[in-house]
């Protein structure tokens, strides 16, 4: 150090002097304002849980519309009970899978009596 | 492991209401977010003098400074929302953008260069002018050497000896690692002390004591 020069210490008291403790007034207005105008633009943030389940809203609005649980649970049953009559059709409903092979030219021309006679003369080959 | 913003602003929030009578600065931003207007008002008052402070010695402009501390509050308000606690200090995080937009002013200011003719002469003490006076000359004489140092001794002498901030922190704030931020303080305060020699009976020192 030549003997002109500041010590560390004076350098470090005089740098600490020219520490600053507060703002002026108008300047924290203008902060604050500027905070009341962005904050509306980020206070609509949807909370964490709400945010989470936001993608299930339209599987729940349709739910309710069917009836919620308990009517989905019919609508399957339904589903199901004719999906199995396709499959296995109860005595006295034709056979879809058998009338499917027909053409539906035959279909077309057969008349009630010429189904009867069909019927009779097939019961007769089986007696 | 690294939560999401939601999640680490969801934990803030929890933990403020957890008997803790002064809230964090992320707490206080999760809920400046959520739309408490109060938090804004804590958090200003918090870190606007600090970071007014600290832009008007390295800008050495009262009013620049004042536009940086309110650009460097604005910024923190629109990223309130995305703020991730656990990533950086509200504090840090201020300064270091403050620092920022003060490097962009001082390089559009000089366009490239340093000039020293702009910094302002220190007062002359006037005769018989009482303790305030000399206070004055003194701090002027302090802001005129510390403007014609170079920008990162600056900001380095100003973080740590006028703000007072440890070493680990500056060397965040300016993207440095701790030995640099060593190097750059120990070279302001060098230059600082060349720029200042022969004047300690006008800084009112007494030259015995050197």
């Amino acid at each position: 150090m030549t003997k002109h020069e500041l010590t560390d210490a004076e350098l470090e008291r005089m740098l600490a002097d020219l520490r600053l403790d507060t703002g002026p007034d108008d300047l924290m207005a203008r902060v604050l304002a500027d905070a009341a105008a962005e904050q509306p633009k980020t206070a609509h943030i949807i909370p964490l849980a709400v945010r989470r389940r936001a993608p299930r809203r339209f599987a729940g609005q349709l739910r309710a519309q069917l009836g919620g649980w308990a009517g989905l649970g019919g609508l399957a049953a339904a589903c199901a009970a004719g999906v199995w009559i396709g499959f296995a059709p109860p005595q006295g409903l034709p056979d879809p899978a058998e009338l499917m092979s027909l053409a539906d030219s035959e279909i077309e021309y057969m008349d009630t009596q010429l189904l009867a006679a069909i019927e009779a003369e097939s019961l007769a080959e089986d007696g | 492991m690294n939560d999401s913003p939601n999640i680490a602003t969801a934990r803030a929030v929890r933990d403020s209401s957890r008997a803790d009578p002064v809230p964090s600065d992320d707490v206080l931003l999760a809920q400046f977010a959520r739309g408490d207007d109060r938090a804004a008002k804590e958090l200003a008052a918090r870190h606007l003098p600090r970071v007014l402070s600290v832009a008007v010695r390295v800008l050495g402009d009262r009013a620049e400074a004042e536009d940086v501390a309110q650009e460097a509050l604005l910024r923190l308000w629109r990223i309130a929302p995305d703020w991730e606690p656990d990533r950086a200090k509200v504090s840090t995080w201020l300064y270091r953008v403050a620092m920022n937009l003060c490097i962009d002013r001082k390089r559009r200011a000089r366009g490239g260069t340093v000039d020293i003719d702009a910094v302002p002469e220190p007062m002359d003490p006037a005769p018989g002018a009482p303790e305030a006076m000399q206070a004055k000359a003194r701090q002027a004489a302090l802001d005129a050497a510390l403007q014609a140092l170079p920008d990162r001794q600056r900001q380095a002498v100003v973080l740590r000896h006028i703000e007072g901030l440890a070493n680990p922190q500056i060397a965040e704030i300016m993207g440095l690692g701790v030995e640099a931020v060593e190097s750059l303080t120990a070279r302001g305060k060098r230059g600082l002390k060349a720029a200042l020699a022969g004047r300690r009976g006008e800084l009112g020192f007494d030259d015995d004591q050197a």
